[in-house]
């Protein structure tokens, strides 16, 4: 029994001989850094999502405009306050149709008083609906909607205004995209400027360190303690209000946080073995900050800028918002809104759009640099 | 035949400031000669300074006091351009920590070539790209690695990777900061002997750092062992064995252990309380053999001159 195991082992093993040039291969596919990520990143859904929605917002913005031949500057006051209406689509809601809300002590006298303080004649009135019967709560009132297609109404048939038009008539649907492609241009203006400062300031304070970066930071902390809205408005009154202006106004502090970032990794990086390699090759400090330091940091300034990029394009609206922003006749999303909101419980359309939009923006940003942020991580990588 | 001095340090200094107006005396006026071809190791502690003269000899700090003399010509001080530049070609170092010494954003292409692109050595992408090939054959990888990132390779291929990065710049003297210190076993062995027949190939001359005293022994031909900034001790690597003089070399020689049952019952490790050689008077460091350097006072010296 034993002699017959011990025959079957010498037979059934193989000395694994590993020669010395095998010992050094490296059997796993080569693969870039950014290769690496990008199928960290196509493995996270909402971000491929995010990547998608910002794709698509970007393509409406620049092709939009061109959909259809109405201009951003177009006024024609016979067609204002249009509700929207889409060839095909007017089954979704999309037809036009604006509903009128009346009182009368009947139903009828509801509806007469409607078409009169409306100006609506009764042919174009496409439905009615009771919404209230009398009761104690509305003293005996009747309360009733008009459905009314405003475009036959005021002789417009044949015109589709897809998104509607605002109170000079101008398409939305145009105003809306080209108010979209200016808040991306301004958010990734302010961004790339942002980084640009921000990298070359804290490279260079984090780098020479000692009395440089001394008087750099407390240049930093001076700028910083100054409320962001008072350097705005003192820029906005400074310059004409317009594009640059804004984007100014917005640089002037935004590089601060890219700077900060930038300088603590380079006060890390900095003391790296391989940064002393470079130095004792003779490398030039220009050198070693741009091909060691900031190379390595590349994944903290791009997820810096896509968080930017969105918080850029917020504060621009909120500037539009309280009035300090773009001025007419050119739109961007926060003027937009601005003008929307003095009228939004009749015209809810001129409010809806933008704010869809600017939304889908701050989320498809978030998302997507919440993502790239797991997916640059060095130490998610496997 | 009298031996051509590559190395001269003189009373060199390397002190720091620390915040509040405190000073940390890394490295305390020390002297050295290295010579031409061989293997100075210098051994101690950790934190005793070993690393900053390395890293001071090579100019990464400005020294404070003292000076160090490469070939003829003083280390430190403003230097122009040109000789800045013939002086980092001519020395060249070998850092610790594999994994941070590789810039992970570098393929090993480009770490190995970049002192030819900074020292404008090939001037053809060929001809680089055939002697980063050499360069990567020399140290026992294949040519494969070239396009890979430092990230894929093991502890041990890093640090072949940068022994090729520095013997890119075909240096005289390379100064190798512990090596091997952060690798197992094996592998210290195998970049040990690599160095030792890179030493033989090109006629370097290694400053060998190290706090493990059985390899320095293997690799150095001549020892010199630190303590709190000063070199306490300096021989022949042999001699120095054989015959240590200083309590701190004993104390270190005493702590090897070695694959020897009835050598390890018997050993016993000798512990060194510096309080007691603090007090001493009238330090100086003195050749009490010949070629066998000690740091003592006179009274000292005189006693072991007797016992010979």
């Amino acid at each position: 029994m034993d002699k017959e195991k011990e025959q079957m082992d010498t037979g059934k093993f193989q000395p694994v001989h590993l020669a010395e040039e095998e010992n050094e291969t490296i059997s796993r596919p080569q693969l870039s850094y950014w290769k690496d990520a990008w199928i960290r990143l196509r493995k996270n859904k909402g971000a491929i999502l995010g990547l998608f929605v910002l794709v698509f917002l970007l393509l409406m913005a620049i092709i939009g405009p061109f959909m259809n031949h109405y201009s951003i500057k177009e006024t024609d006051y016979d067609s204002a306050y249009l509700p929207p209406k889409v060839q095909g689509l007017e089954w979704a809601g999309l037809n036009g149709f604006q509903i009128f809300e009346a009182y009368g002590k009947t139903e009828d006298e509801a509806i007469e008083k409607g078409l009169e303080s409306y100006e609506v004649e009764e042919q174009h009135v496409r439905g009615i609906e009771i919404l209230e019967e009398p009761s104690e709560e509305n003293n005996g009132y009747y309360l009733v909607a008009l459905k009314v297609d405003i475009y036959a109404a005021k002789a417009l048939e044949d015109k589709y205004f897809w998104f509607g038009t605002d109170s000079m008539g101008r398409d939305l649907w145009t105003r809306i995209w080209k108010g979209t492609q200016i808040s991306l241009y301004i958010g990734f203006l302010a961004a790339l400027i942002d980084m640009v400062i921000g990298v070359l300031y804290g490279g260079i304070s984090g780098y020479y360190g000692g009395r440089t970066d001394n008087v750099m930071q407390r240049i930093i902390e001076i700028l910083s303690g100054i409320p962001n809205l008072v350097i705005v408005i003192l820029m906005i009154l400074l310059l004409d209000p317009g594009l640059l202006a804004i984007t100014i106004a917005l640089t002037i502090t935004g590089w601060i946080g890219m700077a900060r970032i930038v300088r603590g990794q380079v006060l890390k990086l900095k003391n790296y073995e391989f940064v002393l390699a470079a130095r004792t090759l003779g490398s030039s400090n220009k050198r070693v900050l741009m091909k060691h330091l900031i190379p390595n940091v590349t994944s903290i300034i791009i997820i810096n800028t896509m968080f930017t990029i969105p918080s850029a394009i917020f504060f621009e609206a909120f500037l539009s918002f309280i009035g300090l922003g773009l001025q007419p006749p050119i739109a961007s999303l926060g003027t937009l809104i601005d003008t929307a909101f003095d009228s939004y419980r009749v015209y809810p359309y001129m409010l809806l759009f933008p704010a869809i939009i600017i939304s889908l923006l701050m989320i498809g940003f978030n998302i997507l640099a919440d993502g790239l942020r797991d997916a640059l991580d060095p130490k998610m990588r496997r | 035949m009298k031996r051509e001095k590559i190395l001269e340090v003189k009373d060199l200094k390397q002190h720091f400031h620390t915040g509040n107006k405190g000073i940390i005396k890394a490295v305390d006026g020390i002297s050295f000669d290295i010579y031409r071809g061989e293997t100075f190791g210098l051994v101690g502690e950790s934190g005793c300074g070993k690393s900053t003269t390395g890293r001071t000899i090579i100019r990464l700090y400005d020294a404070t006091d003292g000076k160090v003399i490469f070939k003829g010509t003083k280390v430190h001080g403003k230097k122009s351009k040109k000789d800045l530049k013939a002086f980092n070609q001519q020395m060249q170092m070998i850092f610790q920590d594999p994994y941070a010494s590789l810039n992970p954003r570098m393929t090993v292409n480009e770490i190995i070539s970049e002192g030819m692109d900074i020292h404008a050595l090939l001037k053809s992408k060929n001809e680089k790209k055939k002697r980063v090939h050499q360069l990567l054959e020399t140290v026992g990888l294949n040519k494969e690695h070239a396009s890979r990132y430092p990230h894929e390779f093991s502890g041990g291929q890093r640090q072949r990777i940068g022994i090729a990065r520095a013997l890119a710049m075909e240096p005289e003297f390379i100064i190798a900061d512990e090596p091997i210190s952060a690798l197992d076993v094996s592998i210290q062995a195998q970049v040990v002997n690599l160095m030792k027949k890179l030493q033989k190939d090109h006629g370097l001359t290694y400053l060998f750092i190290a706090h493990d005293l059985s390899m320095v022994k293997y690799i150095s031909d001549r020892i010199a062992v630190m303590y709190a900034g000063k070199i306490v001790e300096l021989a022949d690597s042999e001699e120095l064995y054989r015959n240590p003089l200083h309590p701190y070399t004993k104390s270190l020689l005493s702590a090897i252990p070695l694959p020897d049952p009835a050598y390890e019952r018997s050993r016993k490790r000798i512990t060194y309380d510096p309080s007691q050689m603090d007090k001493r008077e009238d330090l100086q460091f003195r050749e009490v053999i010949p070629n066998h350097w000690l740091l003592c006072s006179a009274k000292e010296m005189k006693a072991i001159k007797q016992k010979i």
